[in-house]
């Protein structure tokens, strides 16, 4: 059970530091980026490059990439927005929705261009799990876990205490009058793109740690990033995290219920153990979002716009 | 603009005219001309340790054929087989199918419609084997899928071959190897879901059921090239079997044995099929697969050593890197053969002759007699156990 939960925790993590920046993009700019996720394959990747080459030890010289990476995939958020998005701005949101199909193409196949097909992973040792009661967590584990939970508080801290979050919270709400009360709006949407593309980058970071690396990893998460999103409430970060969460444990424990007696109760089967089979895992989320759209279409903690 | 548009579209026209009036290539090869045959492998992609040895197999096969070869037949005897003998040099047109059906169907489709190659070679997996056989069965070309071994591959058609036996030999001969070693009655299956994964499981299962009264507790069929399977292990492992039969492609194998360990699931609960499907790709971290037990497809003896695998060394500097390459060496030699006793290099000729020569030709890698399917009809496995990352000989109840 305990295994179940760190799991979850780790799939939540991933999931949230994708989901949030996706759903900051929406909320200034008013359109689902499906590029959003390839910056964190792109992340992953520049983040293996710098660790294979720095000196240290295969630990340090992640944590040192996965920074630059940041920060290079955040010059690249702010690059595509002035080569692409800013051009497009004004445009029905459908329009900036296929054009960040494109971008999104253009980045993943991008990255096969430059660092192959094949699936690679990051330098780290093979490490002994802990026991935590029936449950194992590697080191690496922890650290994603804990990345992912100071990350937020941090983004917590910026959104509320900081004018630079402010000005982001204004600029989303009603770019108009934030303009009219002196807020530089363009530069907020650099930001917001500088932001996102770099949480991103480290959410890419952290799925290679747990898994390996892959020119398709962003494009396969996409759609779980999205449900997370969605779930909770498009445009709201704490949504997203909320979401990411919600997400991660219905995958996990999804699979780990035994349904024989409540499909017997509704007299559909009659075995004792029914399980869904694994294929079906990336259905869950879906199927929660459905429910969700149908029961509360502005997700968990969305609001109606007007 | 309208001008230069206009300009642009009677040039084009021309320029198509033009090719409609050459004359058609002739469709016979001539002695001194070249053949082409087709390749599709994977170069990249999760299989690309697996394409590369696929593809040496069949240059060294090619290369000694167009430097003129002496081909050993079962009897002892061998023949001689050169450009002279084939009717011009074998020319191989390279495809990378990326580990992925569809672009190996793309590939295929541009074999036969630009190249119109009579026979294609390589090919890894059953999803690919499949899915491209029935575009070549379709096209009539002679395809030989050197290490596809899904019991599907034998109702594509009559130009489909294969050039390994398929898994109704391996399913039932990895239970047998997990049954008689272990003695348990319980097993759980993770195996890819696609042709090759699927076929394992059910023949696996069948024979454990019906030989031994062994039963399978948990089948988990995993989706290939996803970033996590905890969940599918945890599945694996939710009844307790004292073992596992796994079978798994090498990137993806990767990642799920690392996980397994990381979950703290013994390696030695696993009974894998073809382990060179994987062994290369988990080099830097052995802990993560030391006592896993696998049943290897292909010979080891000297006939092989001497044939194969010492020439694939001076070849390319290396012994060979898994057990695959071997296979794809046997196909091209087959077409070679089969080149000489059709006389011809008409698709349709090739595949009469694949069955005559399959009858005779001594194999590397063992018996290569084509069933009227154009199947293996026999096929001979190792038994393994994994030592430091390296796969070691093992017999039952060490």
């Amino acid at each position: 059970m305990i295994q179940i939960l760190i799991d979850s925790l780790i799939r939540a993590a991933e999931l949230a530091l994708l989901g949030v920046g996706l759903t900051m993009v929406y909320d200034v700019l008013r359109f689902p980026s499906f590029a959003h996720v390839e910056f964190g394959t792109v992340g992953a990747f520049i983040a293996l490059t710098i660790s294979l080459a720095l000196p240290f030890g295969p630990g340090s010289s992640l944590v040192i990439a996965g920074i630059v990476a940041m920060v290079a995939v955040g010059f690249l958020g702010v690059a595509t927005d002035r080569a692409v998005f800013s051009r497009l701005r004004g445009n029905s949101p459908i329009l900036l929705l296929i054009a960040s199909f494109g971008v999104g193409i253009v980045l993943r196949f991008g990255a096969q261009a430059i660092w192959g097909a094949n699936a690679q992973s990051y330098p780290l040792p093979l490490m002994r799990p802990w026991l935590i009661g029936d449950g194992r967590l590697t080191p690496s584990a922890a650290a994603i876990i804990v990345v992912a939970l100071v990350t937020m508080l941090l983004f917590h801290f910026v959104l509320n205490r900081t004018t630079l979050g402010i000005a982001m919270r204004a600029t989303a709400d009603n770019k108009d009058l934030a303009e009219a009360s002196g807020i530089f709006t363009e530069r907020v949407i650099r930001l917001v793109w500088f932001v996102g593309a770099a949480l991103a980058a480290l959410g890419g970071v952290m799925l290679g740690v747990a898994t390996q690396l892959h020119t398709n990893m962003g494009f396969e998460i996409m759609l779980p990033v999205f449900a997370a999103v969605i779930l909770g409430g498009i445009g709201n970060p704490y949504g997203a995290v909320l979401g990411a969460l919600v997400v991660g444990f219905a995958e996990n424990i999804g699979l780990a219920i035994n349904w024989g007696s409540l499909a017997s109760a509704l007299g559909l089967a009659t075995e004792d153990f029914l399980f869904i089979p694994v294929g079906y895992k990336a259905a869950i989320p879906f199927t929660l979002v459905i429910i969700m759209l149908l029961l509360r279409p502005t997700g968990l903690l969305g609001e109606k716009r007007a | 603009m309208r001008r230069f548009l206009s300009g642009v579209t009677a040039a084009a026209a021309v320029a198509a005219a033009a090719a409609w009036a050459l004359p058609p290539a002739p469709a016979q090869a001539q002695s001194n001309e070249t053949i082409k045959v087709g390749v599709i492998v994977p170069l990249t992609g999760r299989n690309a340790v697996q394409g590369e040895d696929i593809l040496r197999g069949i240059q060294l096969a090619v290369r000694r054929v167009n430097e003129g070869y002496d081909i050993p037949l079962k009897d002892g005897e061998r023949v001689t087989i050169g450009p002279e003998e084939m009717g011009g040099k074998i020319e191989l047109i390279i495809e990378d199918n990326e580990s992925r059906p569809a672009s190996a169907v793309d590939a295929a489709r541009k074999l036969v419609n630009v190249d119109e190659v009579p026979v294609i070679l390589g090919i890894l997996s059953s999803g690919v084997c499949v899915a491209t056989g029935e575009f070549t069965n379709k096209n009539s070309t002679v395809q030989i899928c050197s290490s596809s071994t899904s019991p599907e591959l034998r109702d594509i058609g009559p130009f489909l071959f294969s050039a390994m036996g398929l898994d109704t030999l391996m399913g039932a001969s990895l239970a047998d190897f997990a049954y008689q070693d272990s003695g348990a009655d319980r097993f759980a299956v993770l195996s890819a879901n696609n042709p090759f994964g699927v076929g394992m499981e059910i023949q696996a299962c069948q024979r454990l059921e019906e030989e031994y009264g062994a039963e399978c507790v948990t089948t988990v069929r995993y989706e290939q090239g996803k970033s996590d399977y905890r969940a599918d292990l945890r599945r694996v492992v939710s009844e307790d079997p004292p073992h596992a039969l796994i079978t798994a492609y090498g990137t993806d194998a990767r990642l799920i044995f690392r996980q397994a360990y990381e979950l703290g699931i013994e390696p030695s609960l696993w009974y894998a099929d073809y382990p060179s499907l994987w062994t290369n790709e988990v080099q830097d971290t052995p802990e993560i697969i030391e006592g896993i037990k696998g049943l290897e497809v292909g010979a080891s003896g000297d006939f092989f050593r001497e044939e194969y695998a010492d020439p694939y060394e001076a070849e390319f500097g290396e012994r060979p890197t898994t057990s695959f390459g071997g296979f794809a060496y046997d196909s091209a030699m087959l077409v070679a053969l089969a080149l000489h006793e059709a006389g011809s290099a008409e698709a349709d000729a090739i595949r009469e002759a694949l069955h005559t020569v399959s009858q005779n030709y001594e194999g590397a890698t063992g018996d290569k007699a084509f069933d009227e399917d154009g199947m293996q009809v026999s096929e001979s496995y190792l038994e393994q156990i994994m030592k430091d990352g390296v796969p070691t000989p093992y017999s039952i109840g060490e």
